[in-house]
């Protein structure tokens, strides 16, 4: 039935998706809503938030009379009186079902506050109703306009080989998985900078060679920098000692880089053949972002077919390799999906298998935060694949 | 340069009165920081009881939230730490319901599916619904009426509206109200008498039991109810006895809809205004209580507490089972020194805080939902800290949360609470 959840709970919706890209930047973050927003964002959707980073976010506090009478001048007046109390960049204006529903104009908000308070506001159109990917690309491409693409060309900026784009604690395997990226990177001679790290970062964006993107929801952010600076882009989130080496070659080669002779070490990551031992001759339906999904597809050699699936948004055509891929609207769709591709195997996130009752298939745990977020988050980069070997 | 936190002393506070208190610690005239120590204000993310785990404390009902994914998002994170994932359900809104109202005519056949993957039918449905139907003017009375004569069972109206939190039908109001709706007014037992106020219910050992026992009444509680059929039962009470404010308008509802009158009692730990409550709650009954050996009990307590209290420095939260400023109180009554407090006095606490005024007009205030917050690094040195958010502000400090579910109450809160803490205390100094 449209629209009903009844093993699953809603995923995290765009306004999480919104903070999550903006939550480093040094913003004051004003989510438009009564205050239940706002706990979902920062109890259920931010690990950052609970483990070791303070961000600005606060609500708005909006009651039943400010929201029926308009009252946008109290909350203009709250962000000023706010601006006082706490150091920030820039103002973010995070909107939520409420302002979707009363038709609130957050476009002349940014204008209102930026020529009252001089500080520059990114509005946010989120609603509450969409799914994390799309509050993540708004807020993402809204960071681009304001801070790159707007900013004087004769600014004296660093110039990092790789941007990575869509990398937020919502997409990624672990709290480690940044770092871990960034490390590995930068060990095969390339500098490295997040987009969405810091104001310096987006600044920088223009100036990198190749953007990396590692999930769907900076597709758009690479493209644009593509379209406008002519940086090429990538997609993939390595998982294997081999999607490591490769990403490291495909990145020399586009860089036009000699590889740097390297320390030996110890590779302790998982090797594509581990991976392959369960899934020999399966069909295999990988439901995760997409990035993450299509790059585990290009290491399962040994399975039948491998097809991805995915409730967020699917990575553009060209960069899908083999298998299909299948968009789901709704809780049901997967286990029709599931009978009428019969598929063996079906790797996901654990809380996916309570939505396939009575499929006898085998179901594979490969966490996914923004569907279970905290229930089922892994500490180490390691873990994240155990499940699919380890079985 | 960085800000600093705001902050208030409690003389300040009692010097400036009820009518003028700081924009900075009233939460609904600034915005709200929403820090880790913080969580438990903003619903629906709410740990302990928000409305939809408060709402699931009716036995043998399930819940459908009927509202934007994002309203839901906690749903099956709280409801598997709380262990009722089973129970709750969601149907999500999308933009185009805003305009036509459609999500509200498939609740009937969402019920009906609902209940094909449940093992067992349940007894009564609760909706959900948030902010937007709030704005909509959703009439939700209306649409459980109908979706009731369809699939059969009781459909109950609830309210999650963040937009009226401070309003005189708060959430967590309303929700008490629901929860109570569907008790059945038999005949009337003239001994027996129901606790409003928590999800839970008091401890065992409390002596209200035992108290109401000496003048032959028995006690319901919807958190001691395991069915359906038992709780209804709580509609032949003689009288509600509300221990938490927020029952008061679920009362006034029963007193209206079923001829259930109330009183009220308030959760205390100044030892004196226990004893007080309890002599004028039985000079109301037209009776007396013997509590002198739950006296006693607290008196030792209190004793053994103020041979150690000396010389002690103490921080307050406010995710704590009593009213902050009241605690404070109690304490610097029993010989501790109160150093801050973390909590937004509103004016029913005007009480207490001229009286600490009294004592020491130097305690600090500080509000935990001002956006200021963010800036705060450390506090005052303290010995101990006293609430779940305490320990947050003072990480390195030894905590007592003392936010049990459990409910701790009368001479056996105070009691209870004095023995932990001061194992507590006894703790860091063996």
């Amino acid at each position: 039935m449209k629209g009903l959840r009844k093993y699953l709970s809603p995923f995290a919706p765009d306004q999480s998706g919104a903070v999550s890209s903006l939550y480093e930047m040094g913003a004051l973050i004003v989510i438009n809503d009564a205050g239940g927003c706002v706990g979902n964002i920062c109890g259920y959707d931010e690990p950052r938030w609970h483990q070791y980073r303070k961000s600005a976010i606060c609500s708005a506090t909006l009651r039943d009379l400010d929201a029926i009478l308009g009252r946008d001048k109290l909350l203009i007046d709250k962000i000023g009186d706010t601006m006082e109390m706490v150091d920030c960049n820039f103002i973010a204006l995070i909107g939520t079902p409420i302002p979707a529903v009363i038709g609130t104009d957050l476009r002349a908000l940014k204008r209102i506050i930026e020529n009252k308070y001089h500080i520059p506001v990114l509005a946010i159109d989120t609603n509450g109703m969409e799914l994390y990917d799309k509050g993540q690309t708004k807020a993402s491409l809204a960071l681009l306009k304001e801070f790159c693409l707007k900013q004087d060309e004769s600014q004296t900026l660093s110039s990092p080989d790789i941007t990575i784009v869509g990398a937020s604690a919502l997409d990624l395997p672990s709290m480690e998985s940044r770092a871990t990226l960034r490390a590995f990177l930068s060990h095969e001679g390339f500098t490295t900078s997040y987009l969405e790290d810091s104001l310096e970062t987006v600044q920088s964006a223009k100036n990198a060679r190749l953007t990396l993107v590692v999930s769907p929801s900076g597709v758009k952010v690479a493209k644009k920098l593509q379209q406008t600076y002519h940086i090429p882009y990538i997609c993939c989130y390595p998982l294997t000692q081999e999607d490591y080496t490769e990403l490291s070659e495909s990145a020399h080669h586009i860089l036009g880089k000699e590889t740097a002779e390297k320390k030996q070490t110890r590779d302790t990551r998982v090797k594509r053949a581990q991976l392959n031992a369960l899934v020999t001759n399966k069909k295999v339906l990988i439901v995760h972002q997409s990035v993450i999904a299509n790059t585990l597809r290009n290491n399962l050699f040994s399975a039948q077919r491998v097809d991805i699936a995915t409730w967020f948004t699917s990575i553009p055509k060209e960069e899908h390799t083999k298998g299909e891929n299948f968009s789901l609207k709704e809780e049901d769709d997967l286990l029709a999906l599931c009978r009428k591709e019969a598929y063996d195997l079906v790797i996901g996130d654990p809380l996916l298998k309570r939505a396939l009752p009575h499929w006898e298939g085998t179901f594979l745990p490969l966490p996914h935060f923004a569907i279970s977020g905290a229930l089922n988050q892994i500490d180490k980069e390691e873990d994240f694949l155990k499940g699919l070997y380890h079985a | 340069m960085k800000k600093a936190p705001f902050h208030i002393t409690i003389g300040e506070l009692h010097k400036r009165g009820k009518d003028t208190i700081p924009f900075e610690v009233t939460s609904n005239k600034h915005l709200v920081y929403s820090s880790p120590a913080t969580l438990s204000y903003n619903a629906p993310g709410a740990q302990g009881f928000g409305v939809k785990r408060a709402g699931l404390t009716l036995p043998e009902s399930i819940m459908l939230v009927v509202a934007p994914g994002c309203c839901g998002r906690s749903t099956t994170i709280l409801g598997d730490e709380g262990g009722y994932s089973q129970r709750i359900f969601h149907l999500s809104m999308s933009e185009n319901d805003l305009i036509t109202g459609a999500h509200l005519t498939s609740i009937p056949q969402a019920i009906n599916e609902i209940i094909h993957i449940l093992d067992k039918k349940p007894k009564a449905v609760e909706i959900c619904i948030t902010c937007v139907d709030a704005l909509l003017g959703t009439d939700l009375e209306r649409v459980c009426r109908k979706a009731t004569k369809e699939v059969g069972i009781p459909v109950i109206p609830t309210y999650m509206y963040a937009l009226l939190r401070e309003g005189k039908n708060a959430p967590m109001v309303d929700i008490r109200k629901s929860i109570y709706s569907l008790i059945q007014p038999t005949t009337k037992d003239l001994h027996q008498v129901n606790l409003l106020g928590y999800f839970t219910h008091l401890t065992d050992t409390c002596e209200l039991y035992t108290l109401l026992s000496q003048i032959g009444l028995t006690t319901k509680e919807i958190g001691r109810c395991t069915t359906f059929a038992e709780y209804q039962t709580m509609g032949c009470a003689n009288f509600n006895l509300i221990l938490d404010k927020e029952s008061r308008k679920a009362a006034a509802m029963m007193d209206k809809k079923f001829n259930i009158p109330y009183a009220e009692l308030t959760r205390l730990y100044e030892r004196d205004k226990i004893e007080n409550q309890y002599k004028l709650f039985a000079a109301a009954l037209g009776t007396t209580f013997d509590d002198t050996s739950f006296q006693k009990e607290a008196d030792d307590a209190i004793a053994a507490i103020r041979k150690i209290s000396h010389n002690i420095t103490l921080s307050i939260g406010s995710v704590v089972n009593a009213n902050p400023f009241e605690l404070a109180l109690s304490l610097m009554e029993y010989g501790f020194t109160i150093k801050t407090i973390f909590s937004e006095p509103d004016k029913d606490d005007y009480t207490y805080i001229d009286r600490i005024s009294e004592r020491d007009p130097t305690v600090i205030v500080y509000p935990p939902l001002s956006p200021s917050m963010i800036n705060f690094t450390k506090g005052e040195q303290v010995d101990f800290t006293i609430g779940l958010d305490a320990s947050y502000y003072y990480p390195e400090t030894p905590n007592l949360a003392w936010n049990q579910e459990i409910q701790p109450f009368g001479y056996t809160g105070l009691r209870d609470f004095l023995l932990a803490l001061g194992k507590l205390i006894e703790g860091k100094n063996a």
